[in-house]
């Protein structure tokens, strides 16, 4: 009996003995209903990249997840929250900036006070490399985006400053088509050719000579609408195009992962080169941007660039990038 | 004194039956105890229109206890319990395997249970239960986790082999249970497919 209690004075058996025969595994913080995912905040953001030429992973991290308030100038938006991410570099493989930096950066987001994002900055050191803001109408509800501010201003030695402004025209709920016009050169309008392909929410568009038609069928077998959306670009006047897909993974109503897979094996192979993604903000704001899935999309035609036509191809591997959103209390 | 002495002895007598009747009634009855390893999957028949979390399956390895009470040589009631000690969450809805290898599973289930077993003397006996648990799942996501408590009903069936008069060897037990009760909302199943193996520990008189 003394040996006994002996055993069970020390905390390390007594740790074991109750981790072994605990009653529940349940603890207070775990989320075991559907509401109290509102209470998740993205604590990480994993970029993996799959391609022929390499894999890599990194890691980026939150930095701070502040409650501030302020009114613009100008727009009168009220900014409630600031997010600050760390990401490391991401290598020279399929997911670059387009800014070309390949250092670290780091991501500051703002937020309105509905909620949706405000400026998305992308710092490398004091410089903000990548700008991106986003405009929306008074409409009384959910408020709609009707401009996009993007400037890439890389740092020394890079290619120079890029500013666009595009404006955004709706027809209905839909939009119709949005008017891009940079800062130096002639505006172009992103033509928008069908609004709802097939019944699904995923438009056929037009941009610069290139056609961005949706395709389910480059998606894998059974893939439904809400879980992959698949498109091939085409170059008009050429032969070549283009297959990839969007695939998301949602916990709830909060982002859990979007997959960019560049088709070069199966569902609807390519016969150009090694397409680069570039990163953008949209597909980390996917959900919290008023039809922010469809603006994904559309941004394509920012964060896809064709790769060059090869005569001879040797595809080995559907080549993907996903970015994985970790969430944390 | 004489008195005394013949005293004693009926008292010795008495106290003599009256501690082998003591001992008949609080004797211990047959019991086993048994220790295994079992291997759990619960499958989520994910829809692409309507989940919310795209989890394919939750499984586990557990180190699996139970306790019975024998009455005879066929039926068992007993106390069972289980918890695991390893366990993973698989997605493949899109086409694409997409949990981070960091996502553990976690499972622990307890509650009572019935075994009926074929006779003794044969080597090998084949044995049905039917059991009652409380059920614990939890996709630990790293930052958080999703966890689900359900009660369940369940069968099994399983071979088991006699290695001596204390010891048989569970060969293999199969069992299916029911979560009952409303369904999770990041995992769309009702069923839980369960597979056993290991020693049966017998601390009774055996044929």
């Amino acid at each position: 009996m003394n040996s006994l209690k002996t055993i069970f004075q020390k905390p390390l058996w007594l740790f074991v003995f109750v981790l072994t025969f605990s009653c529940t595994i349940i603890q207070d913080s775990d989320i075991t209903i559907e509401a109290q995912l509102s209470k998740l905040k993205i604590k990480g953001i994993e970029i993996k990249q799959e391609t022929s030429k390499g894999n890599n992973s990194t890691v980026g991290t939150l930095l701070y997840d502040s409650t501030i308030y302020f009114v613009a100038v100008g727009t009168g938006a009220k900014i409630t929250r600031k997010i600050r991410f760390s990401l490391p570099p991401l290598g020279n493989l399929k997911m670059k900036f387009k800014s070309g930096t390949t250092s670290k950066t780091e991501l500051f987001v703002s937020y309105m006070d509905d909620g949706q994002p405000y400026n998305v900055r992308i710092f490398q050191g004091d410089s903000a490399v990548e700008s991106y803001l986003f405009r929306y109408d008074t409409y009384i509800g959910v408020r709609k985006v009707n401009k996009i501010l993007t400037t890439l201003d890389p740092v020394d030695g890079l290619p120079a400053t890029y500013t666009t402004v595009d404006n955004f025209t709706y027809t209905g709920s839909n939009i119709s088509s949005i008017l891009r016009t940079p800062k130096t050169g002639s505006p172009a309008t992103i033509s928008i050719i069908s609004p709802n392909v097939g019944a699904y929410f995923a438009p056929n568009f037009t941009y610069l000579g290139i056609n961005y038609q949706y395709n389910q069928g480059n998606c894998p077998y059974g893939a439904g609408f809400d879980s992959c959306i698949g498109y091939q670009a085409m170059v008009n006047g050429t032969s070549g195009s283009s297959s990839y897909i969007i695939s998301v993974v949602q916990n709830s109503n909060s982002l859990s992962q979007i997959l960019l897979a560049d088709n070069k094996i199966t569902g609807g192979s390519s016969s150009w080169d090694y397409d680069t993604y570039f990163f953008n903000p949209l597909m980390l704001l996917r959900n919290q941007v008023g039809q922010g899935n469809y603006l994904l999309v559309i941004y394509m035609i920012d964060w896809w660039q064709r790769g060059a036509a090869i005569s001879n191809p040797n595809f080995t591997r559907n080549e993907t990038v996903s970015i994985n959103l970790n969430y944390g209390l | 004194m004489a008195f005394r002495s013949k005293y004693r002895f009926w008292l010795l007598c008495m106290g003599l039956l009256l501690s082998s009747v003591v001992q008949a009634q609080f004797r211990l009855p047959p019991f086993d105890v048994e220790l295994k390893v079992s291997e759990t999957v619960i499958p989520s028949n994910n829809n692409y229109q309507t989940a919310v979390v795209n989890t394919d399956l939750l499984e586990t390895t557990n180190i699996y206890g139970a306790a019975h009470l024998q009455f005879g040589q066929h039926l068992a009631v007993g106390w069972l319990y289980a918890k695991s000690f390893r366990g993973q969450v698989k997605y493949s809805s899109n086409g694409f395997q997409t949990a981070p290898n960091s996502e553990m599973a976690s499972l622990l289930m307890f509650g009572p249970d019935l075994r009926y077993t074929t006779g003794r003397a044969k080597k090998t006996r084949l044995s049905v239960s039917v059991n009652y648990t409380q059920v614990e799942f939890v996709d630990d996501k790293g930052g958080y986790r999703l966890a689900h408590k359900a009660n369940a009903i369940g069968a099994s069936f399983g071979l088991i082999k006699r290695l001596s008069n204390t010891i048989d060897f569970n060969i293999i037990e199969l069992g299916v249970k029911a979560i009952l009760g409303e369904k999770t909302f990041w995992l769309n199943t009702d069923i839980m497919l369960e597979a056993k193996t290991g020693l049966t520990f017998n601390f009774s008189k055996r044929k």
